[in-house]
């Protein structure tokens, strides 16, 4: 299982779409894990995340042959995963006081990377950095996460969200400005100077 | 290659090979491409170490899916598709054998947690149901819980309802700040999750504050008694602590201690709904019991249908939670009067009084 047969997203694609269900299993083997982590900031119910999965290949099986051909298969996954999961919270709002059923919002707290920070002034700088990064807004999070850790494009990302390219863009080039004024530039500086210091030695 | 000499802040945090090389451990490692590009290029260290930095406060912290999770999704899948597909092609059967085998000794170790009660037995297959208050314009959303308690979120916080409570104990998780009312009911403890901390009451009211970025987490107890623990992967650090009324209780998280202490009634009031003290009215206009209530809880209520200002009730109220309360004057009015809660609102519609 470890090792695949296809190399490339679009054979691997073609290959699934021509009904092969070698193809079907190396995409599920691929995609289970990104897919599984992506859900779990979208719903803390392991078990509603693993019947989207489920339910996600079962149905991109059965219409495989009226599907577009693929570059890229994760962002399309992540696309129907996303949309599976809001129907399936939708479907099981229940509170019945309840008007308006919850929308779909991504939660997640980023943290700091502890393992590859050394002395306690850096720590004291990343976890400012870090608490401006988990006050920004549940979609800014989100385009930040998909960039960062599903290494999407912007225009994959616009896809995955429903919102426009631009917006996408936007939103993502707010996060880092704000980001950006946030260090001043003494630190900037000491970094300069651990740096050199580094590279000398 | 690409022009890192044009390099911006976005630019460098927008590439994959860059964002890598950070995780793995960055500028220690020496004898990396990124390493050396950056060492002859001491024009781009600074922009490059902003984007470090950013990257650092910007981890992602993911649990390890569980055993057999994958493998279980994999075989649960190709049966459902071979069941879509009875007249499926013999030969291309082989490659995926050795799965099924392993699918089934992973069904058989799944029968046997069964008999243990292990966890996969226990697991409820309902998903549970998030209400959030997203924090706009300040307001405190109230929640009726099925068993007649009342949940007050304030911005910023969501609570998880499982689909229905279980007969044993009545679950719920919390995010950020709430204040309950449990209605009580002996047989049936109350629990409130929250990260590594749990809260387990019989019927009372108490506030909870535990946002997950916060440091320490908060308990304050207005009536009854609380029983608060904390969630340890060591049983044998688990601190359990009981409270009563007008104590206070501080998780330092980081050091686990759990501290309680007295505090006066009056900071009591300050931060929290002044739900227990005993109301009497007699005769009073229905418009006044609810701004009473209204302005007891900080909750807005909006009455819709008819008048009720020639509506005039006797009543008392104790400790019972806010949707109780409006469940007897409710009552009281008439069969045609019902409440309900929308947005962060508590909406009466009512035909008037004795209709």
């Amino acid at each position: 299982m470890k090792q695949h047969p296809y190399s490339g997203d679009e054979s691997l694609w073609l290959d699934f779409q021509s009904g092969s269900e070698l193809a079907l299993t190396q995409l599920m083997d691929q995609y289970i894990e990104p897919m599984t982590y992506y859900g779990r900031k979208l719903s803390r119910n392991d078990d509603l995340i693993q019947d989207c999965i489920q339910e996600t290949f079962i149905e991109i099986w059965q219409y495989r042959q009226s599907l577009k051909a693929l570059q890229e298969i994760r962002p399309y996954l992540l696309t129907c995963l996303r949309r599976k999961i809001g129907k399936a919270i939708k479907k099981d709002n229940h509170i019945s006081l309840e008007e308006n059923p919850p929308t779909l919002t991504f939660e997640l707290d980023f943290s700091i990377e502890d393992r590859l920070v050394k002395n306690e002034e850096e720590t004291q700088r990343l976890q400012e950095l870090n608490r401006h990064i988990n006050s920004l807004s549940k979609r800014r999070k989100e385009i930040i996460y998909l960039k960062f850790y599903q290494n999407l494009s912007n225009e994959e990302i616009a896809q995955i969200m429903g919102v426009r390219y631009q917006t996408a863009t936007n939103l993502l080039h707010e996060a880092i400005s704000s980001l950006r004024e946030l260090i001043p530039s003494k630190s900037i500086l000491s970094l300069l100077y651990t740096w050199g210091y580094l590279f000398a030695h | 290659m690409k022009n890192y000499i044009d390099y911006q802040l976005e630019d460098f945090l927008e590439d994959q090979s860059f964002r890598e090389w950070v995780r793995a451990g960055g500028k220690d490692q020496p004898a990396t491409q990124w390493h050396l590009w950056l060492s002859q290029h001491a024009e781009q260290a600074a922009i490059a170490a902003t984007a470090q930095e950013i990257l650092l406060a910007t981890g992602v912290k993911e649990q390890a899916l569980p055993a057999q999770y994958k493998e279980r999704i994999i075989e649960n899948t190709l049966q459902s598709v071979q069941e879509l597909a009875p007249h499926r092609n013999v030969f291309g059967r082989n490659w995926h054998f050795p799965l099924s085998i392993a699918a089934s000794i992973v069904l058989l170790i799944m029968a046997l947690w069964q008999f243990n009660i292990g966890p996969f037995g226990k697991q409820d297959p309902t998903p549970w149901t998030i209400i959030a208050n997203k924090g706009e314009g300040a307001t405190i959303k109230p929640i009726a819980l099925s068993d007649g308690s009342t949940v007050l979120l304030y911005p910023g916080s969501s609570l998880h309802l499982p689909p229905t409570f279980a007969s044993k104990q009545r679950v719920v998780h919390l995010e950020g700040k709430a204040f309950f009312e449990i209605q009580k009911d002996a047989s049936r403890p109350f629990y409130v999750h929250s990260q590594e901390m749990v809260t387990k009451v019989l019927g009372t009211s108490f506030l909870i504050e535990a946002f997950e970025t916060d440091p320490r987490f908060e308990v304050v107890v207005k009536s009854g008694k609380v029983t608060v623990s904390t969630v340890e992967k060591d049983s044998k650090k688990q601190q359990e602590i009981e409270l009563s009324p007008n104590h206070q209780l501080v998780l330092e998280r980081d050091r686990h201690t759990m501290v309680k202490k007295v505090i006066t009634t009056e900071e009591v009031q300050r931060v929290s709904p002044n739900n227990i003290q005993k109301l009497i009215f007699e005769d009073s206009s229905v418009a006044s019991i609810l701004q009473v209530l209204e302005k007891r809880y900080d909750v807005k209520i909006v009455l819709k249908g008819a008048s009720l200002a020639d509506c005039a009730l006797t009543t008392t109220f104790n400790d019972e939670p806010l949707f109780e309360k409006l469940k007897i004057i409710c009552q009281a009015i008439g069969p045609s009067t019902d409440f309900k809660v929308l947005e962060n609102q508590i909406l009466i519609t009512t035909k008037g009084c004795n209709n």
